[in-house]
């Protein structure tokens, strides 16, 4: 079984997500911030990370950059999603090497699992 | 002659000496009087009273001349006697030759400050004497001189202050502000040109103390007008400030008492008027472009705060109601909750267009009718059935414009249309022509109109007419706030149950940029 790691500090984002990928059959972790989100990824090693850029403590980028500069050659795939979506993120999501970059609100949640599915093929 | 005539010649001359009130007719009956001694054929007068303006008045023939002097006489306190420096002084200046003169220096003391020679005058008698009878015409003359020096002294005094108000008043007449200075009782004692164009017969008592103070205005006015300035007394140069509104314009007043007495209440005042007219529209203009580029703020940090939880719960809701286990009426309800959700983000989307951070603010020259063509492509979903006529001008309608702003307010403006007639045979018309330097767009609908009361409002910020969750309260404001960027004005035109007409007008492209 497939196991993805949710990052947000927005709970019903959580909540959504969490939901949507669990009917699929994945098995699903959540955190609510960065520090939390990274203790899990070292200790369930999730096959994708959904990361939200802005955050409490440390935001999203940061944590993607400690994760990989702590262990490099490890398969996970990473998406960004943020509700910023102005160039600097894009630009951003390019330049730190992000799988997948989802804009905030979701227009729609199906097509948005769908995409994220993609990566785990 | 006799002693006691003497003394009656001259008591006679100083009588009519001091009649006499300028230099003119002075040097006249000088020149009528002192010819009637014997012995005496000319009389010259040379005088550098103010200023060192140096004249010399002499009789040629029949006429009395007065003609600038080349240079200074001999600056010496003492008579002299056929001195040849004098000689050859009116020799050049009355061009011919001179016989024997006799110099009386006049002293003028009060002039001496004002004057910038140490013998501001000097009486030069041309004489056809004998060398023993010069001393006895000189002892005859000296009697005169001192009343000569005093009518001469008055003259220039009197000519001196004439100079000096005609200077002063020509001093106030040059400042641009209007001055004033006035009484108690509301008396201008004064006033300058641009005051007097200002005020233009008109009542002025507004313009001079606080009339719209009724206590000023009724008897006892005067007293507390009389307590104030006692106060004011205290410290002569206290001002006070105060602004009034007076024939369309906004004006400071700085009000100055004069005081003339030291602890004495001062009975006049100066007034001067600054026209800020400008400076507070300015200012007041850019109050509202702070505004706007708060609100622009604002809402783009709102959106985004709101973007995520709105997310959410828009997908938890459509997740719910795809789960097999979810029965009809909660599919039904999750339904409705998606569909608001929905509304809300449009709002925001809408909202956002108009935050600063997706949009460059690069002005380009850009042709009107393409942005309605894509503005109109933007809002096709507003308009569902409503009849959309478009009737463009084919001259050159190009505008420098941030395209994507522009583009906005004329969704903007659709949109309002769309909302105004929600009716079977609804019209919207979007027209566009050149007029004169601008470029002008029309946008007109056969919706239900504004009321008058309602179109004094509609450019503020926050405010709507729609109901909650339609509008933002922004779209009218944000619009004007962003044509008004590009040096265009918004104009409307709406009759209640017939329809609405907003015109933006915009400088064409190459009137705007030069």
């Amino acid at each position: 079984m497939k196991k993805i790691l949710i990052i947000d500090d927005e709970s019903i984002i959580r909540r959504a997500l969490q939901r949507a990928f669990n009917s699929k059959g994945y098995e699903t972790f959540v955190a609510a911030d960065a520090f939390m989100g990274e203790g899990l990824w070292k200790e369930q090693d999730p096959d994708l990370v959904i990361i939200d850029v802005i955050m409490p403590n440390k935001t999203g980028p940061e944590l993607i950059a400690e994760m990989k500069s702590y262990i490099a050659d490890k398969n996970f795939k990473i998406v960004l999603i943020s509700a910023y979506s102005g160039d600097y993120d894009t630009n951003l999501a390019k330049y730190k090497n992000i799988d997948l970059f989802i804009k905030k609100p979701f227009v729609n949640i199906f097509k948005v699992v769908e995409q994220m599915e993609g990566l785990l093929v | 002659m006799e002693p006691v005539k003497i003394e009656r010649k001259l008591i006679q001359f100083v009588d009519h000496l001091s009649d006499l009130s300028d230099v003119d007719s002075i040097f006249h009956y000088l020149d009528e009087q002192l010819g009637k001694v014997p012995g005496v054929s000319d009389t010259i007068l040379c005088i550098s009273p103010i200023r060192n303006r140096n004249v010399i008045y002499f009789r040629e023939k029949n006429k009395v001349l007065v003609k600038p002097a080349q240079r200074l006489w001999l600056q010496n306190t003492l008579i002299r006697k056929d001195n040849i420096e004098d000689s050859q002084f009116l020799a050049d200046h009355l061009r011919r030759p001179v016989g024997q003169i006799i110099a009386f220096p006049i002293k003028m003391v009060q002039l001496e400050k004002l004057s910038q020679t140490t013998v501001p005058a000097t009486l030069f008698i041309e004489n056809s004497v004998t060398d023993s009878e010069k001393d006895l015409l000189i002892k005859n003359l000296i009697n005169y001189i001192q009343p000569i020096q005093f009518s001469l002294e008055k003259a220039f005094i009197q000519l001196y202050l004439d100079n000096s108000a005609i200077e002063w008043q020509s001093t106030f007449d040059g400042l641009r502000d209007p001055i004033c200075i006035f009484d108690l009782d509301k008396n201008i004692l004064r006033s300058n040109h641009a005051f007097k164009a200002l005020v233009n017969g008109t009542e002025v008592s507004d313009l001079l103390l606080k009339s719209n103070d009724p206590k000023v205005q009724s008897e006892s006015g005067r007293g507390i007008i009389l307590s104030e300035a006692k106060g004011l007394s205290l410290h002569a140069n206290t001002l006070t400030q105060r602004r009034i509104h007076f024939k369309d314009k906004e004006f400071e007043i700085y009000s100055y008492p004069i005081v003339v007495k030291d602890k004495e209440a001062p009975t006049t005042f100066v007034n001067y008027y600054i026209d800020i007219t400008k400076k507070q529209s300015l200012k007041s203009k850019m109050l509202q472009g702070e505004k706007l580029a708060i609100i622009g703020q604002l809402a783009g940090n709102i959106s985004h705060e709101l973007n995520n939880p709105l997310t959410g719960i828009k997908s938890l809701a459509d997740l719910i109601a795809r789960d097999p286990n979810c029965d009809r009426q909660t599919k039904n309800d999750l339904m409705e909750i998606s569909v608001a959700t929905d509304r809300c983000q449009r709002i925001i989307d809408n909202l956002m267009m108009f935050s600063n951070d997706k949009i460059r603010p690069e002005r380009k020259v850009v042709n009107l009718n393409e942005q309605i063509k894509i503005a109109i492509t933007l809002s096709k979903s507003l308009l569902g059935s409503v009849e959309l006529h478009q009737l463009y001008t084919e001259d050159d309608t190009s505008v420098f414009v941030i395209p994507e702003l522009l583009v906005q307010v004329i969704y903007n403006l659709i949109q309002n249309a769309c909302q105004a007639t929600q009716k079977q045979s609804s019209v919207i018309k979007l027209e566009t022509r050149l007029n004169k330097n601008m470029v002008e767009l029309r946008v007109i609908d056969n919706g239900t109109g504004i009321e008058a009361s309602t179109l004094a409002n509609i450019f503020k910020p926050f405010f709507t007419t729609k109901k909650i969750g339609e509008g933002t309260g922004l779209g009218l404001s944000m619009s004007l706030g962003v044509i008004k960027s590009f040096n265009g004005r918004i104009d409307v035109n709406s009759e209640v149950g017939q329809g609405s007409e907003f015109v933006v007008t915009l400088p064409k492209a190459m009137d705007s940029i030069s």
